[in-house]
């Protein structure tokens, strides 16, 4: 292969290496990040500041008191995140590698084909790890909201 | 331990309104000290200088001899040895008395946990979690949690201020008693006279 050739696959792969995975960070964070930012307003400074009057430092705090009170929003920023992902199809057109596919891609792949039975198992299989998660998400939340009553009943 | 502040200065950094303008304070070592005033004129916000929670304030703050903050000193509020019992008590709801209590003891000595509990009788009340315990049982807790650390100086931002009348009648009697057992420098913030004349030695206006 001569060099020349090598050139624009070098190109191709700095683009995706150091903008393509930068775009796909900065897309997909928002649905993670108003998660996790919701849970953090909502238990606000106080217990910080109250870790850090029996002395212990920031570090200590975020990691025993913050961190297991942010538990749910974590988890939940990060399955609305990973379901995002699964179905995202522009974004990975454009920057996937050569020879790389996703569910979605592959879907679109054989439905561009005219292959529909082909291109339904995968966009089956989105649909079904999305419900899965889904309803793991809706879990998560019903165990939140009864405790909160627990706590206003009590 | 004694406590003593000279000329102290502080505003808001968004309003440029002065809450402390040259505000000096001394409190005698087993003292405790009252302070009452309207809302907005800076007594709990005296308590969280003091703390060490608020930066920026001006003047020099010291806890026996050892200047916690001047000009050039600022000791951060996990070093400063002060007990902080908040006005919604601030416990950490997903640990139980016991842990509550425990968790500012460098070593956990079960023994010294069991004795605080006895103190503020909460005893078969352990592995209970925040949200089964009544008003005043947290705000025992959280007067537990910040004697469990030791502290030089004790600070009580409004104690009674959630609670119903009756119960607070009883909670005087109990934390005036728990004061006296511990001999401990005291800074207890309320909006209620009768707080002040029953708990403090002293009471400070602002």
């Amino acid at each position: 292969m001569a060099v020349l050739d090598v050139v624009p696959w070098g190109f191709a792969f700095i683009d995706f290496y150091f903008f393509g995975k930068k775009v796909h960070r900065y897309f997909f964070l928002a649905a993670g990040y108003n998660s996790v930012h919701s849970g953090f307003s909502k238990i606000g400074v106080k217990y910080s500041e109250a870790a850090s009057t029996l002395g212990k430092g920031r570090l200590y705090a975020l990691v025993r008191v913050e961190l297991p009170m942010v538990k749910t929003s974590l988890i939940s920023g990060f399955l609305l995140t990973f379901i995002d992902i699964l179905k995202e199809l522009p974004l990975t057109l454009l920057l996937r590698p050569y020879n790389f596919n996703t569910l979605a891609s592959r879907a679109y792949e054989y439905a561009n084909d005219e292959r529909i039975m082909e291109a339904s198992v995968p966009a089956l299989m989105i649909i079904l790890i999305s419900v899965i998660v889904l309803l793991f998400f809706v879990g998560i939340h019903q165990k939140k909201i009864s405790s909160v009553k627990d706590e206003v009943k009590s | 331990m004694k406590l003593s502040i000279e000329q102290l200065n502080f505003h808001y950094k968004i309003t440029s309104d002065r809450i402390f303008e040259n505000f000096d304070l001394e409190v005698q070592q087993g003292q405790i000290l009252a302070i009452l005033g309207k809302s907005g004129s800076g007594k709990s916000t005296l308590l969280r200088i003091i703390a060490g929670l608020e930066e920026n304030a001006k003047g020099i703050i010291r806890i026996g001899e050892k200047i916690v903050q001047s000009q050039d000193i600022f000791v951060p509020v996990e070093k400063r040895k002060v007990g902080f019992v908040f006005q919604d008590y601030a416990l950490f709801p997903f640990m139980t008395v016991y842990q509550n209590i425990a968790f500012g003891m460098r070593i956990k000595d079960k023994k010294k946990v069991a004795s605080l509990i006895g103190l503020v009788q909460l005893e078969g009340l352990e592995k209970r979690y925040p949200h089964e315990l009544s008003g005043g049982q947290q705000q025992r807790t959280a007067l537990a949690r910040a004697l469990a650390g030791e502290p030089d100086l004790l600070l009580m931002d409004e104690p009674f201020s959630n609670l119903d009348t009756g119960l607070v009648m009883d909670l005087r009697i109990d934390l005036k008693r728990i004061m006296q057992s511990q001999r401990m420098t005291t800074l207890l913030v309320t909006h209620d006279p009768e707080d002040a004349s029953v708990l403090a030695d002293r009471t400070l206006r602002l």
